[in-house]
């Protein structure tokens, strides 16, 4: 048997050409379908930015199993349901890619409240939780996503500034984040959002066939699209 | 009318309100955070000491007894504690020379160590550099997670009767014929008996009742990095010459494997400024890394600590009849928590007639992270919270976060005592959604430092 572990865009992808070859995989995700651009569709910016990933993801008929897998060999599934033990021939890792911490985005200073990765940014702003008013949005690497968010922002009443630079920033605050300091500037904000790249997501080092943004570590899902197309076809 | 008030829940209060928490005593904690553990006592390294020095000093005395408390504490409070070592390397021939000489010192002050020849310095951690010379092995030394040491007092001394007052700061205190009334923003509690735990602001508690002191911050900076198993041990080089003021940190490592390097010591001025300079993490690195063949893999975080430093020693007296300081309680204090507390004890037979209540519950903390197959299957068909796991990096399920919350209602809190999220930031967003969904909104530690709503 094979698992497909994470059901976003690589894992159901996968999980489709698999099925076309005539092999049926489980795929396992804790959270269901879509993986981060399940969340990236409930902001009307990213939708039109990843529409045909998102659509993709959509039309998607594979069955997702809902469960944590905590180890490979062998599968262990954790769940509402208890937890299962399986033994699986081949498995493909599609646990996709997280947002560098502000420490290894060279973020010093303080840790008061008003600091986010981009991810955790878009996670809340999805789920309409107000996060801040006057924003700075700190982009290490120059993605689309991040004009994206800065609509986005915008147009929902947030003051919002965008800074790309790969210089080392320190945040001031106490309770809250007041102003941050970088290249000798200094910029008032109550929020910083950290954009300083991505890096694989596989905490439990699971083993298995790595595909897509596990092995990109991108928001450009052009390139993850072109890792599962290299990796099946 | 309390019998006893403690003021501060870090982790001097809470192991006393947990002692406390076993006599027949009205106890109540004030704390101005929202949470346990959430000042100095989260800012530390998270290292029981195997000792202090001066030898002979209150601080190095507690930290002795403490250390040989701890696993009695940690099994009955139900906290993680691991007795890794600590290896003190001797990098040149000098000090290579001054080996046997630690070893017979500490000794005669009753610490054992077992010295170690080059080879077997190596074996224990391949990643130091093959030109070191040797080492001492000091087996006491171990590790736990502060806040989480700290909350498992909290729910001890809660279950058996201790009330916790968070959000609450003291303001002032006003000494009456038989007693004192503690002015707090949550507003005022009359008790028979003050103790002052305020950590850096105990100055500000003492001066209350007319005893003047001073509390100074003396910052320490860590870095986090991310590759557990680079060391199983704690390496600390021996100095040429001992810093009077501090152990001078080391290569250290966390309860979870990740290496912690630090502390430094800084002093500021600010009893808020627990800021990480790019100087400072610098000059970490620089010192700590000629020991290694390299660095660890990935960085994961920076943070700061203010000990509370009132001279040389810890201050623990009682210059007010009813009123007892427990200030000045810098490093090593979460190594002696549990041997203050017992010394706390001892002060107030004077006062009270201290009865043993004639059962105490034991309370029961529960982490998936280290549960068996069968016993997480049995927690989930009681709670299926337990199978929703939130942090996959630490594997923590919703239902630890539901009841960190009941320990502090906010982010810090939650994360410190269940270590979700102290990898990646990959689940930030679910735990401040869960937090959000149990209290309409988010505080980080206190009010005011509000993260969404
Ligand atoms: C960088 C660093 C590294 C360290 N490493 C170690 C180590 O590895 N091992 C070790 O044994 N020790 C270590 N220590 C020392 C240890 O952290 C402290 O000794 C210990 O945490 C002190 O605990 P406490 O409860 O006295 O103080 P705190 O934890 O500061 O608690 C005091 C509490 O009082 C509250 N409070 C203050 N004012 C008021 C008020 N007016 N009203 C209500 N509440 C108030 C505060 O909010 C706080 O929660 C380290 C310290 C630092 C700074």
């Amino acid at each position: 048997m094979v698992a497909i572990i994470g059901a976003g865009y690589a894992g159901l992808t996968v999980a489709e050409k698999l099925l076309e070859e005539g092999i049926n995989a489980t795929v396992y995700d804790l959270k269901g379908k879509g993986g981060e651009l399940a969340v990236f569709a409930r902001i009307e910016e990213l939708r039109e930015l990843y529409e045909k990933f998102i659509e993709r993801i959509e039309e998607s008929q594979v069955d997702v199993v809902r469960g944590f897998v905590a180890s490979t060999n062998p599968l262990r599934i954790v769940s509402d349901r208890g937890v299962e033990v399986k033994e699986e021939k081949e498995v493909f890792v599609c646990t996709g890619a997280v947002d560098l911490t502000p420490a290894a985005s060279e973020v010093y200073g303080k840790r008061p409240a008003g600091i986010y990765t981009l991810e955790t940014a878009i996670r809340l702003l999805a789920d309409r939780r107000r996060i801040g008013n006057r924003v700075l949005i700190l982009s290490r690497k120059d993605e689309r996503i991040i004009g994206a968010m800065e609509s986005h922002l915008t147009g929902k009443d947030y003051e919002v500034e965008v800074l790309h630079s790969e210089e080392p920033v320190e945040v001031y605050g106490n309770k809250r984040v007041e102003r941050v300091e970088i290249a000798g500037e200094s910029v008032p904000c109550d929020t910083l959002i950290i954009y300083g790249g991505r890096k694989p997501f596989n905490p439990r080092k699971l083993e298995g066939k790595l595909a897509g943004n596990v092995v990109e570590c991108t928001y450009d899902y052009e390139k993850v699209y072109r890792n599962v197309q290299r990796i099946m076809f | 009318m309390k019998d006893v008030i403690v003021v501060g829940a870090g982790v001097t209060g809470s192991f006393i309100a947990k002692e406390l928490s076993k006599y027949e005593l009205d106890v109540a904690v004030l704390e101005r955070k929202s949470g346990p553990g959430l000042d100095q006592t989260k800012g530390c390294s998270g290292i029981i000491h195997p000792l202090q020095l001066p030898f002979g000093s209150l601080k190095s005395r507690l930290c002795l007894k403490g250390n040989a408390m701890m696993d009695k504490e940690a099994e009955e409070l139900g906290f993680t504690f691991e007795r890794v070592g600590l290896i003190l390397v001797a990098t040149n021939f000098l000090t290579f020379l001054a080996v046997p000489l630690i070893q017979l010192y500490l000794k005669l002050n009753g610490v054992t160590s077992k010295r170690l020849s080059k080879k077997k310095v190596l074996e224990m951690v391949p990643n130091l550099r093959e030109d070191i010379w040797g080492g001492l092995f000091l087996p006491t030394a171990g590790v736990v997670n502060p806040v989480e040491m700290t909350a498992c007092a909290v729910r001890f001394a809660k279950v058996n009767g201790v009330e916790f007052h968070y959000d609450c700061e003291v303001r002032g205190i006003e000494r009456r014929e038989d007693g004192f009334v503690v002015k707090t923003t949550k507003g005022d509690f009359e008790a028979k008996c003050v103790i002052n735990c305020a950590g850096l602001y105990a100055d500000d508690i003492a001066k209350m009742v007319g005893y003047d002191m001073e509390i100074t911050p003396g910052k320490g900076t860590h870095i986090v990095f991310e590759e557990r198993g680079f060391s199983n041990h704690l390496v600390v080089a021996i100095p040429l010459k001992p810093n009077k003021r501090t152990k001078g940190g080391g290569a250290l490592i966390g309860f979870d494997g990740k290496p912690i390097w630090g502390p430094n010591l800084i002093d500021v001025d600010s009893k808020d400024d627990t800021s990480v300079k790019k100087g400072e993490i610098e000059g970490i690195i620089a010192k700590f890394s000629p020991l290694f063949k390299r660095k660890p893999k990935g960085v994961v975080a920076f943070y700061a600590g203010l000990r509370s430093i009132a001279g040389r020693d810890f201050v623990i007296n009682q210059p007010v009849d009813g009123f007892i300081n427990v200030a000045g309680i810098q490093s090593p204090g979460l190594t002696a928590a549990p041997a203050i507390a017992e010394m706390i004890i001892g002060m107030l037979s004077s006062m009270f007639q201290l009865r043993r209540k004639k059962r105490v519950i034991k309370p029961e903390w529960k982490r998936v992270a280290v549960m068996g197959d069968e016993e997480l299957e049995e927690m989930i068909k009681e709670n299926q919270d337990y199978g929703e796991i939130v942090c996959f990096c630490n594997m923590v399920s919703k239902a630890e976060i539901l009841k960190a919350l009941e320990e502090g209602a906010c982010f810090d809190a939650v994360r410190h005592l269940t270590w979700a999220g102290m990898d990646c930031c990959k689940c930030h967003a679910d735990i401040l959604k869960i937090i959000e969904e149990h209290e309409g909104k988010v505080k980080k530690e206190i009010d005011g430092s509000e993260i969404v709503w």
